[in-house]
């Protein structure tokens, strides 16, 4: 008898505590489903879940860098409900202006009841699908090319990128395209980080497996203004969205200039030159730069050296900008350029 | 009625739980550094003890105690002795208790919710909670003076951490010694605010 009610007094009052916190788990979440609307798309959300993951169960794939904890700050949307709280993770990367136009991270915010938000229409695009290694080759000691051929064909712009799913893994790895726009394969450089879980299993890979992909992502378009003198800058690896917008512009804009600074360590470690050099395209101009090592043709320092040495901006042309690269070499050309006169909004950078 | 004052005192002032007993000095350490954030901190603390504090008075009174279930199983009942669990089952109270207040706050407070993040579930191994509970069982107290017993020392624990709160704002914009920056002069302050509150030791209540 003893023995009984010492075992179950506290065993009965902790399953009280347990039921006590289902009871109000069910009073404070809806229970069922509720509606997530999405632009004009209406969708199934389960309550209590982030903003973020509803839109992930629902398929609408957003950018998200660091898998919601707000320290990324990539999955802006608009609540077009104007009473959600500012949170200081929100207040961290979104501006006073567009917090007051109802831009959250959707991520932090968590939904109890029918909600309405929007979204990016051209996220609405963006679609995981499976993709077959088709062809792989070796472009440096360090890069490896990888042709990837998605069961569904994804409609990229040149510029953008895709996340990659590292195997079993719960990563993802972004990867711009190196290909030109309206290519049904998809052609990513992968340079092998030392230690690097992703690029290490990305390069040993081989060809005929499948992997999944999301995508497109990016923000960059090239500029509608005819006659934009394009300048594109890349180091290392950096070449792969490059690649992707000199092969775009020398197939579709002939009213386009085209000025490509390109910066290696050594002449090995450069890739798509003579490919480049066969692109038939009216105005184009390649510079090369290797910073450790002399070559005929080839300049002998930084690119951001070489761009103040040999570039003159056009005197009337409209002028638009993108880097590709490490985030010194970055900083060191967007300060050449301004003093050279060309404004940082027309600057358009992807770090790495 | 002055009975109830005194244990209001003690608890705010004299035996305030955080600078005498140096108990919850981690999320007191951590969240100081902003003052809305102590505030609310405070405030949930404050809350979480009282109700836990009253709620495990009561279990332990009718239930743990030594022969505390005499009035549910008659005079049988009067050698069971349960107190060697009550660990146990307040740890339970106070868990099951917080994850309520989570998901109210969650819920209707995001603001309040964001700003405390995860020292919000951290409540439930605050040590000054299941210090309020366990002190509570020593000091005898009835059910009724049990809560307004964690009321007061919840209450002496937020203005404990507002009071820091507000000395380090003014800590934020004064020159300091990189080696002082941060925590090493938090722990400074705490023991200065300790010693000033050694000064009511005197008084009994």
């Amino acid at each position: 008898m003893h023995l009984l009610v010492t075992i179950l007094v506290p065993v009965l009052w902790i399953l009280a505590v347990g039921a006590f916190v289902l009871l109000v788990r069910k009073l404070v979440l809806p229970s069922g489903p509720v509606r997530l609307e999405v632009n004009d798309r209406l969708m199934d959300a389960t309550p209590g879940s982030s903003v973020l993951e509803a839109l992930g169960t629902a398929g609408v794939l957003i950018p998200s860098g660091c898998g919601g904890k707000g320290t990324c700050g990539y999955c802006k949307v608009r609540f077009r409900s104007g009473d959600v709280p500012v949170l200081p993770t929100d207040s961290a990367w979104i501006s006073g202006e567009e917090l007051a136009q109802g831009y959250r991270l959707a991520c932090q915010h968590r939904i109890f009841g029918d909600m309405a938000i929007e979204v990016p229409e051209k996220y609405l695009s963006i679609r995981r699908v499976q993709a077959t290694l088709k062809a792989a080759r070796m472009l440096t000691p360090d890069i490896r090319e990888l042709v990837l051929h998605p069961d569904e064909s994804l409609d990229f712009k040149a510029g953008q990128y895709v996340q990659v799913e590292i195997g079993d893994t719960e990563e993802q790895r972004a990867y711009s395209i190196a290909c030109a726009e309206g290519s049904q394969d998809i052609i990513l450089n992968v340079r092998l980080v030392p230690g690097g879980l992703g690029s290490t299993w990305l390069h040993s890979l081989p060809v005929g497996k499948s992997l999944f992909i999301s995508g497109p992502y990016g923000d960059y378009e090239l500029p509608g203004e005819h006659g934009t003198q394009l300048l594109l800058v890349a180091g290392g690896v950096g070449l792969a969205p490059i690649s992707s917008l000199v092969r775009t512009v020398a197939a579709t804009r002939n009213d386009m200039s085209v000025r490509v600074f390109l910066g290696f360590r050594t002449l090995e470690h450069a890739y798509y030159l003579d490919e480049f050099g066969s692109l038939s395209h009216p105005d184009l101009e390649m510079h090369v730069a290797l910073d450790s090592e002399q070559r005929e043709g080839f300049y002998h320092g930084f690119v951001h050296e070489m761009i103040k040495n040999v570039y003159e901006p056009p005197q009337k042309q409209p002028v638009s900008v993108f880097l590709c690269g490490p985030p010194p070499m970055i900083e060191a050309v967007m300060d050449v350029l301004s003093e050279m006169g060309i404004s940082r909004s027309d600057m358009f950078y992807d770090k790495f | 009625m002055s009975e109830l004052l005194g244990i209001i005192l003690a608890g705010v002032l004299t035996h305030n739980i955080l600078l005498t007993g140096f108990l919850g000095m981690c999320s007191f350490i951590a969240i100081s550094r902003d003052l809305r954030a102590s505030l609310g901190l405070g405030l949930a603390v404050t809350f979480v003890a009282t109700f836990t504090a009253g709620l495990n008075a009561l279990i332990y009174n009718y239930f743990l105690a030594p022969g505390a279930m005499v009035w549910l199983l008659g005079d049988s009942a009067r050698s069971i002795d349960l107190s060697f669990v009550s660990l146990i089952v307040f740890i339970a109270v106070i868990a099951g208790f917080v994850q309520v207040v989570e998901m109210v706050i969650q819920r209707w407070f995001p603001l309040l919710h964001g700003v405390l993040g995860i020292f919000l579930p951290l409540i439930t191994v605050n040590c000054a909670i299941l210090g309020v509970s366990l002190f509570m069982v020593i000091k005898g107290l009835t059910p009724f003076r049990a809560t307004v017993y964690g009321f007061a020392s919840g209450a002496g624990w937020a203005l404990a951490i507002i009071l820091m709160a507000a000395m380090r704002r003014r800590l934020d914009t004064s020159a300091m010694p990189r080696a002082f920056a941060g925590v090493p002069v938090t722990l400074l302050l705490t023991g200065l605010l300790a010693a000033a509150f050694s000064a009511f030791a005197g008084m009994e209540f």
